[in-house]
């Protein structure tokens, strides 16, 4: 494989995928010529300074923005030239998303935020219950499932949008800093929740971190800097 | 080829058009889409979301009242009118002159009409039969029948069989099959107006709807995020509103009862309640609503997720405070609001428009319900008659005056002035309303037009149309009868006031002498045949003077010039005399009176070889209008939606000031005092009150022309719709209502969510900063 890695068959493919913002007469390139291939199972961390592009980079690779030009494959779908209806389809199936900001839907409490992806995709028999449970164990938010977002502390926040993402399932994780607003104990947990998952559910995750010692538990690591994103480990 | 939805194959991999069943697909949809977690959702989230939701319940709620209100006007009213159709000696059909054979035919029942062949099924009963003379000494029946059902084809087999030779058959058509025709005809305008409801409810709650999806981008970004595409989202809008429209149904369908049933008290109906018309309801409640979510979720679903979640914080509504302060320095708030508007403008262009376009389906509403009065009191002749190849004398007039029940008979004898190449010459200030229609004679300098009727009339008719206050007369129409070179003119063509004639004016009548050269029409318009005839041919002019100006509610596409006898035979060449006879029955005239007054007219008229006795049947209408209260729908109707307005104002700007939170903290942050917050508010409200205002009474009263002028001018000429006379009247009253409204609506609207925004400060800033 041309990055190491030959755990299995590749799941993204990313060609030359440019994203720029344009605002007033400024124009901001966030991800520059982006190119590489994510293995089946892996685990892969990108890092980088504040601002450097790293969710504009997430958030083209996820689908929930298109790039200004380039190519993305994921699972075999080239997801840059599908409609903006079928992708979404494409993600309620196949991809969970932990956004930095965790974005959790104000007037809805924890335990139906944490159930919107189940009402938005209609997987065929499939029962959530069961994982539920464990989810909200695991990240110890049992307690608190029927209080608003603006009822729980900005750790609780962000393990319930990682229930959210994770309750349907999904192939592919990607993750923008969930560990961010967590002190070191809980940040541990979470992580070895999310590896946990990966390993039952053989997932890829894609997770954004500052932090080098999560970031050392990955397959590989990536850098970004103003845009430009290489390799730093192997 | 049926639509197949695209899904993934075992590999993942997209696949369209697959060897997927389409029953298997309409089961997977249905069976998702009617998933009892759908149903909950829905429900709980109308309910726990109320205020959010509070102008949908209002606005379906008022819509359904429409509806059922429509509906059972037609009910109540089909009712009465069957009632009075079969009420008295009714029959439906009546026969004229028909021969010895065919009356032992018809009489002994030896016709049979699809496969009815015995006299028990036959179909008809001769209700009574009168045999007479006619003016050659042959003897002829007429026959009343009454029908055993409701069926008209019988009439049309009587008339296929007999009426063929139309010399020795004269067949009408009878008060009920009439009464059973014109009760389809208000089944097909109540399935007009159901429609015409539904399309409007569609816009007013695709517009709230629309507004509910800005409002809400986040929330459907989240949504897209994980999973929902147009199909889910649409699912869960459909729902969203179905559940309200569900709440509100039976509510809505109570009141119009209540309403409906204390209207028809009050004028002596008992209302009919069909209860089916339950059902309907439910099926075009559910198409409105699923019509109204499809565009705003076609919009947002086309959406990138990422876009829609950071449009909360900078959306196109509330952009950068920076900006303005860039643009404005600190001349704080006035000219940071102004600037607001150019900033929000979208939002105002669309805020505004919607209270243009419910202001001007208000007016609309009240100018119909007008109209509707208008054609209701209109005086419309019962019979016309038809003298065939005879003449109508003042022996015939008379007889038919005498009549008891009838009121007054107008008779007309005319001929269109194009088809008699003439035409007249007008001055530039009598013809400045139709300068499209008019060609400049080069010869007088005066403007000759050709769009005019000559009609004759005689002393008798001046007089029985002034003693009747028939028409409206300016001027001596009693002096122009008696003859002379003096005319009476009407001045409308097509229900608008063109032309300049006033008494004393005078005009001038060309006839047609000879050609110069030869005449070509290769078209057949009107102004191409004048232009023709003034290039090649030579006339003789008749000077006359304007004696009176009437209106003699004509809508046609000409106006007329009433001659005395003399001057119409000069002018036409035709001095035979009046033909044709419209008859005005007494006001309030039983139904069950007509068929007496029917016979008495065509014993006078049967001495005419081919008359004709037509019931255009008009007295139906006055008794419904008076019974059942045909304006009623359309006052409440139009009411209702004029009060959606200010709801939808309130529920835009809520949600806009909602907005705004974040910028206000803002600019308390960045130190304004809360005295000029509140001016800022005041201010935006009052601009918004003057562009409300101003573009109400505007676009408001230009788009009301347009809309009488399609009703009583366009459509008529094209052969829509009732011909009545209608003048365009502006209310200023009704206008000052609107203007009004708006300007309440745009003021309160702003001023009101302020307030509870700082009523609830508190709230407000501990949920923000917990984010
Ligand atoms: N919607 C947008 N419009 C304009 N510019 C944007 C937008 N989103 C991001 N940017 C710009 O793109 C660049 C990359 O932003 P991005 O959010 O990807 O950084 P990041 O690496 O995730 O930073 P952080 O570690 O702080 O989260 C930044 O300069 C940012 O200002
Ligand atoms: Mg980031």
């Amino acid at each position: 494989m041309a990055n190491g890695y030959s755990g299995g068959r590749v799941i993204l493919e990313v060609r030359d995928v440019i994203k720029q913002f344009k605002q007033y007469d400024s124009v901001v390139t966030a991800v520059n010529r982006a190119n590489f291939e994510v293995c089946d199972g892996e685990f892969v961390a990108i890092m980088g300074a504040s601002g450097s592009g790293k969710s504009t980079l997430l958030h083209v690779l996820a689908g929930l923005d298109r790039p200004n030009s380039g190519r993305i494959t994921l699972r075999g779908n080239e997801i840059t030239a599908m409609n903006a209806d079928d992708l979404a389809v494409f993600r309620g199936n196949y991809i969970g998303v932990i956004f930095q900001s965790h974005n959790l839907i104000p007037q809805f409490t924890a335990l139906e935020n944490i159930l919107v992806p189940t009402l938005m995709c209609n997987k065929p028999d499939f029962s959530y219950e069961e994982h539920l449970k464990k989810l909200v164990s695991t990240l110890r938010i049992a307690d608190r499932l029927h209080h608003l977002p603006s009822e729980l502390s900005g750790g609780q926040q962000q393990r319930v949008a990682i229930a959210r993402a994770l309750i349907n399932r999904p192939q592919i994780v990607f993750a923008d800093e969930p560990t961010g607003n967590l002190d070191r104990d809980n940040a541990d947990e979470v992580l070895s929740l999310l590896l946990r998952t990966k390993e039952v559910m053989n997932q890829t995750l894609i997770m954004v971190t500052h932090d080098r010692s999560i970031a050392e538990k990955a397959d590989r690591i990536f850098e970004m800097e103003n845009g430009d994103l290489r390799p730093l480990r192997q | 080829m049926a639509y197949r939805k695209p899904y993934y194959d075992e590999n993942h991999r997209l696949v369209r058009y697959g060897p997927v069943s389409f029953l298997r697909d309409a089961w997977n949809f249905s069976r998702n889409f009617f998933a009892f977690r759908n149903v909950k959702l829905a429900f709980r989230g109308v309910t726990t979301g109320f205020r959010e939701y509070f102008v949908f319940f209002v606005s379906i709620f008022l819509l359904q009242t429409l509806f059922f209100t429509v509906w059972l006007r037609f009910d109540t009213a089909s009712a009465v009118a069957r009632e009075e159709a079969y009420s008295g000696d009714g029959y439906n059909l009546t026969v004229e002159k028909i021969s010895q054979e065919a009356y032992t035919e018809l009489f002994n029942s030896y016709l049979s009409f699809a496969g009815e062949n015995t006299p028990a099924d036959r179909g008809y009963e001769v209700l009574d039969t009168e045999g007479y003379y006619d003016g050659y000494g042959d003897r002829y029946y007429r026959l009343n029948f009454i029908l055993t059902d409701d069926s008209i084809e019988f009439c049309d087999a009587i008339v296929s069989r007999y009426g063929l030779d139309r010399e020795e058959f004269t067949v009408s058509y009878g008060e009920r099959s009439n009464y059973l025709n014109r009760i389809s005809e208000m089944k097909r305008k109540s399935v007009v107006n159901t429609v015409l409801v539904g399309v409007l409810a569609a816009a007013a709650l695709t517009l709230l709807f629309y507004i509910r999806i800005n409002q809400n981008k986040f929330l459907y970004g989240i949504y897209i995020a994980f999973g929902a595409g147009f199909e889910k989202l649409l699912e869960t809008a459909w729902w969203e509103l179905l559940a309200v429209a569900l709440m509100t149904y039976l509510p809505a369908a109570g009141a119009s009862a209540g309403i409906y049933s204390a209207v028809a008290a009050a004028g002596g109906a008992k209302p009919v309640f069909v209860w089916g018309r339950l059902g309907w309801g439910l099926l075009w409640t559910t198409a409105v609503v699923a019509l109204s979510v499809v565009p705003g979720v076609r919009i947002i679903s086309k959406k990138m997720p990422v876009s829609l979640i950071t449009a909360a914080d900078n959306s196109n509504y509330v952009s950068s405070p920076r900006v303005s302060f860039r643009i404005f320095g600190k001349r704080f708030p006035f000219h940071y609001e102004l600037f607001g508007f150019v900033r929000f403008r979208s939002y105002y262009i669309m805020l505004v428009s919607a209270a243009v376009a419910f202001t001007v389906v208000f007016s609309t509403g009240l100018f119909l319900a007008d109209l509707k009065k208008t054609e209701a009191e209109d005086n419309r002749p019962y019979f016309t008659l038809s003298a065939g190849s005879g003449e109508l004398d003042s022996y015939d007039i008379a007889g038919i005056d005498d009549i008891e029940g009838v009121d007054y008979t107008v008779w007309s004898k005319s001929a269109d002035a194009t088809s008699l190449r003439s035409f007249v010459l007008l001055t530039k200030e009598q013809s400045s309303g139709i300068t499209s229609m008019t060609v400049k004679d080069p010869a007088t300098g005066l403007y000759a037009d050709n769009n005019v009727r000559y009609s004759r009339l005689s002393e008798l008719l001046a007089e029985e149309v002034t003693s009747h206050g028939v028409w409206k007369v300016d001027g001596d129409l009693a002096a122009v009868a008696a003859g002379g070179d003096t005319v009476a003119v009407t001045r409308s063509i097509n229900n608008r006031d063109v032309l300049g004639f006033k008494v004393g004016d005078r005009i001038t009548v060309a006839t047609f002498r000879e050609q110069g050269r030869p005449l070509v029409f290769d078209r057949i318009d009107r102004k191409y045949v004048l232009s023709v005839l003034l290039n090649d041919a030579y006339f003789n002019y008749t000077e006359v003077t304007v004696g009176a100006v009437v209106d003699d509610g004509d809508t046609s596409d000409e106006y007329t010039v009433y001659m005395p006898d003399a001057l119409y035979a000069k002018i036409t060449g035709d001095s035979s005399g009046y033909t044709d006879a419209s008859v005005y029955l007494e006001r309030g005239i039983a139904n069950s009176e007509t068929g007496r007054i029917r016979n008495a007219i065509v014993k006078i008229m049967s001495v005419h070889r081919g008359y004709t006795v037509t019931p255009t049947g008009e007295g139906y209408r006055r008794a419904l209008a008076q019974k059942a209260g045909a304006r009623l729908p359309l006052i409440t109707g139009s009411a209702a939606v004029l009060l959606i307005s200010p709801l939808v104002w309130l529920y835009a700007q809520s949600a806009f000031c909602r907005k705004r939170y974040g910028e206000i903290f803002l600019l308390s942050a960045c130190g304004s005092k809360d005295s000029d917050i509140r001016k800022l508010f005041l201010f935006s409200g009052a601009v918004l009150t003057v562009l409300a205002a101003a573009a109400t009474a505007g676009i408001g009263s230009l788009l009301n022309y347009i809309i009488y002028y399609l009703v009583n001018v366009y459509f008529p000429s094209m052969g829509f719709g009732e011909q009545i006379r209608y003048d365009y009247t502006f209310s200023p009253l009704g206008l000052a209502v609107c203007v009004l409204l708006s300007a309440v609506a745009a003021m309160l609207s702003t001023y009101l969510p302020f307030l509870a925004f700082v009523r609830d400060r508190d709230r407000i800033a501990r949920v923000e900063s917990g984010e």
